[in-house]
């Protein structure tokens, strides 16, 4: 296990190479520069494009941030001059986080319940209903749900406040709005691989053992059912804690949501590299957490040694 | 924690239940909420006496709160709340108030402008400003470039000839072979600079600074400028003027906070920060060592950043803030009095911020736009009453270049040159230029003109709206939709026949717009270059009788219109509403646009709303 464990990371270490090396060529393969303001004299964006080592050749330039990058320093902040990218990061990182897990939670406790019960009903009315609140999940897109909860449960009924500030209860609208889609898609996801396991020949047998209908949802179905749910949780989870860029502009969430597009539109080179990598290896981590999750989960996989079938 | 999320969820589904089952409920808690007014009404009464507290917001996290760097909004707005230049922005567009200064003269025969400074000015720790702060400041300002030093290198007499002498010239200066390296050599020499040489190099420097005409004579600051310029004084008000102390300045620098970090800005303004969680929010209290704090009212102003327009909206419907800009597309809205009544906001402040919206032409190497009948012909075929009627709600059109309401002499500048330069929507006259400008051209029709936009929605409707009108007299424009960055690279490589720009000033004179067309000015992008235009721009710079100098200015923007050098679209309007138990806002169009300075709050009647 721990050889596979290593082997995992080593290649995760090549996979973020990979990566940075990209984004580092695409991003200089845009036109302009972040200097690019009518409003700045030439002499300053000269002035500025030395300090921050712009004028030398891509070459130089690649190499310098490769080297800096081997000893965790991720650089400073073009937009923001003189704030180094890991704080910023490690400051807003949390405010993302702490809408992300939530959404999580509610999308797959939710979104099982849901699934579950539509494939127990399978096609009576509760079944209809799940599906119909699945598909208003998946195809109301959060910028619009987020300003309808935001003016339904905020302003109309003053129930929740619309913009996150210092109390827990801020932080509901949002998350909800964040765990929306994944809640439909692991509802989704739930009815379909609970019906396939209602047909199996065990469930038979277990029923024909006399065993309850709960025992048989409890200990037979949900186990074989959540296989599935827990192969998108990983990247799903890397997608929630990252935050949205929509979720957070919406409900003014001073998260890192918003960098993910900001950075490229102001070619704030350091941001970008920094931010991209940083998602990078939080997707590469949550992966590598649930093919060992497999093994935990099913006996089957964890004697095999495979990372899954 | 958890736990209260979970009951939270719980809530969900009953409101989920409530919301699809009975929609009239909402009444009733209507009347709960008014019945709870009465009851706190009462008991929180007490606590008015203690904190005036304004709640407001940014539209964006600043880039930096370090004064002598910034060269934007919000910056700019939060650095007025904590920093205080020699002069003060006033309560109009060219007013000033004393800041750190009690005032100044003016001497004409040496142009020298001499600020007495206060003695009861301090910082907020308490130590006292003095004239080396200010000038502490301003070297630091050209030292490192900074967007905005051009404020200080081009009007101090001496600071240009500081700023431009860099190691580059201590070298060649010094060895006259210098001059013939190649740039990576003349680099690698300025590295390889021996330790005696940078001494030399830092006391030459020393010297040019000394020989700056900006000198600490007792209590006053004495200012000799290398050129006249009436509206100097309030330069003084803009960050880049305001002082930085030295020591402060060090000891933070050291820790990479200062200008990043509340604890890395020393206030010398009327509150200071007191906390600032990146892209969250702020928290400025009042500065009890300021020297005017018993006329500010305000204790303590929180200021949420909130990007999204919509969530502004929100929070000034539930009260959050005490006020708010209204995007033009929510104007009709505000206008209604009863929902101004109904969220107890005053009527709207409607007004220039001073940004003109233009096309931009090519002047160098497009034989059909060159032609000053074709460019008269798109001028006088649009229809800018009707755009700002029904596209840009609340805006003005713009039938001179520089913006309604900006600083003239002793009028607004449109007042002093004419509110209208030529006619709008006058489609007869444009297929009379367009006839004529096809005669000189040798054509019988006009092939179709590329036009660069913006990419968003709004530039697109701005587009077509003028596509249309030039449409009706027989002109086919294209719209090429670009990102804002290709489209200025665009523009700087001159490679366009027309394109939409826009231009707000970096100062409170004419010249800020009008100088844009001198052959030599960086953002003239359709490289327009008459010597009559240049001429007077240059005759301006030189004048120092203000009433000759602005003549100039007058004749300039005259000039503009007469050659159709670009052709305006309209000048933008901001608006502003407040809480009605808010008083004494400025909303000015250079600087520090939105300005609390002179702002009160009846707390009495904020409370009684909230509840």
């Amino acid at each position: 296990m721990l050889k596979y464990i290593l082997k995992r990371l080593l290649m995760a270490l090549a996979t973020l190479w990979v990566i940075s090396t990209l984004t580092f060529v695409l991003m200089h393969a845009l036109p302009n520069d972040p200097f690019t303001d009518p409003k700045l004299k030439p002499e300053v964006r000269q002035a500025l494009r030395v300090k921050y080592g712009l004028d030398k050749p891509l070459s130089e330039q690649y190499v310098i941030y490769m080297k800096n990058l081997l000893k965790g320093d991720l650089g400073t902040s073009i937009k923001y001059p003189g704030r180094s990218v890991s704080d910023i990061i490690a400051e807003s990182f949390p405010k993302s986080f702490a809408l992300g897990w939530r959404a999580l939670i509610i999308a797959v406790i939710f979104g099982m319940l849901l699934g579950i019960i539509a494939a127990l009903n399978h096609q009576k009315t509760l079944d209809y209903l799940s599906i119909f609140i699945a598909i208003i999940g998946v195809s109301i897109p959060s910028i619009i749900l987020g300003p309808i909860l935001a003016y339904f449960f905020g302003v109309k009924l003053g129930w929740f406040p619309v913009t996150v500030d210092k109390s827990e209860i801020s932080l509901f609208l949002p998350s909800l709005t964040l765990a929306m889609s994944s809640l439909a898609t692991i509802s989704r996801l739930m009815r379909t691989t609970t019906l396939e396991v209602l047909g199996q020949d065990y469930i038979s047998t277990a029923k024909a053992k006399g065993l309850s209908k709960t025992q048989i949802v409890l200990k037979h179905v949900l186990r074989n059912a959540v296989m599935p749910i827990i192969t998108i949780l990983g990247p799903l989870f890397a997608a929630l804690i990252t935050g949205s860029i929509v979720v957070e502009k919406i409900f003014a969430v001073a998260g890192l949501g918003e960098y993910f597009v900001s950075t490229i539109t102001e070619q704030d080179y350091p941001m970008i590299m920094g931010i991209t990598i940083f998602y990078a290896a939080l997707i590469i981590l949550s992966i590598l957490v649930v093919d060992i999750m497999y093994g935990f989960i099913d006996p089957r996989l964890r004697i095999s040694g495979k990372g899954g079938e | 924690m958890l736990k209260r999320f979970w009951a939270m969820s719980l809530v969900l589904v009953m409101v989920f239940a409530i919301a699809l089952t009975a929609c009239s409920k909402s009444d009733d808690n209507q009347t709960v909420g008014e019945a709870q007014q009465n009851t706190n009404n009462e008991d929180t009464k007490e606590e008015y006496q203690g904190e005036k507290v304004l709640d407001y917001y940014l539209s964006s996290e600043p880039q930096t709160l370090d004064p002598q760097q910034m060269w934007g909004q919000p910056d700019i707005m939060v650095e007025n709340m904590f920093m205080e230049g020699l002069m003060r922005f006033g309560k109009d567009d060219s007013s000033l108030e004393p800041g750190v200064a009690k005032g100044y003269t003016y001497d004409e025969a040496s142009n020298t402008y001499t600020f007495e400074l206060r003695e009861d000015a301090k910082w907020e720790d308490g130590t006292p400003i003095t004239a080396d702060d200010f000038f502490f400041a301003w070297r630091l300002a050209v030292d490192t470039a900074a967007p905005y030093s051009f404020l200080i290198t081009d009007y101090i007499e001496g600071a240009a000839d500081y700023a431009a002498y860099d190691k580059a010239s201590f070298l060649a200066e010094k060895d006259a072979a210098f001059a013939n390296l190649s740039e990576e050599e003349q680099a690698a020499r300025i590295e390889a600079m021996a330790d005696d040489e940078l001494k030399q190099y830092n006391a030459k420097k020393d010297e040019l600074w000394s020989q700056v005409k900006a000198v600490a004579e007792g209590s006053n600051i004495k200012i000799t400028l290398s050129i006249p310029a009436p509206y100097f004084p309030s330069l003084t008000a803009f960050a880049v003027y305001t002082p930085a102390r030295e020591d402060f300045y060090k000891e933070k620098s050291a820790k990479n906070k200062y200008g990043i970090e509340a604890e890395g800005l020393l206030a010398n303004g009327p509150w200071k920060v007191e906390e600032w969680v990146h892209k969250d929010y702020f928290k400025l209290v009042k500065n009890e060592n300021y020297w005017n704090k018993d006329n500010i009212n305000i204790d303590v102003i929180n200021l949420k950043i909130v990007n999204e327009v919509e969530t502004r909206t929100n929070l000034l419907k539930t009260g959050a803030l005490d006020g708010s800009a209204i995007q033009s597309k929510d104007v009709p809205d505000f206008e209604d009095m009863a929902t101004l009544e109904e969220l107890n906001l005053q009527p709207m402040i409607n007004r220039s911020d001073f940004s003109v919206f233009y096309i931009d032409f090519n002047h160098f190497d497009n034989p059909i736009i060159q032609n000053k009948n074709i460019r008269k012909a798109l001028m006088y075929a649009m229809d800018r009453t009707s755009f700002v009627e029904k596209i840009n709600i609340g805006d003005e059109p713009a039938l001179a270049f520089v913006p309604k309401v900006f600083p003239g002499l002793e009028k607004t500048f449109r007042e002093e040159n004419g509110m209208e330069l030529f006619k709008d929507n006058d489609k007869e006259k444009a297929k009379e230029y367009l006839e004529a400008g096809l005669k000189e051209l040798g054509l019988t029709e006009l092939p179709p003109l590329d036009m660069l936009i913006g990419d968003s929605d709004i530039d697109q409707k701005v587009g077509e709206k003028f596509q249309a009108d030039w449409n009706e007299i027989g002109i086919t424009v294209n719209l090429v939709p670009l990102p804002w960055g290709e489209r200025l690279t665009r523009l700087q490589k001159g490679d366009f026949a027309m394109s939409s720009s826009g231009w707000g000033p970096d100062y409170p004179d004419a010249m800020t717009f009008l100088e844009l067309f001198e052959s030599v000015n960086p953002n003239n992008n359709g490289q327009y270059n008459n010597p009559e235009y240049d001429k007077l721009i240059k005759a301006a710079k030189n004048e120092k009788d203000a009433k000759k100098r602005i003549q100039y200015l007058y004749d300039a923007e005259k000039m503009l219109m007469e050659d159709a050098v670009i052709v305006p679209q309209y000048f933008r309007n901001v608006h502003f509403t407040f809480k009605k138990y808010v008083t004494g806002v400025v909303i000015r169009g250079v600087g520090a646009t939105t300005d609390f300075y002179w702002a009160d709050i009846d707390m009495a009647a904020k409370a009684a709303e909230k509840k």
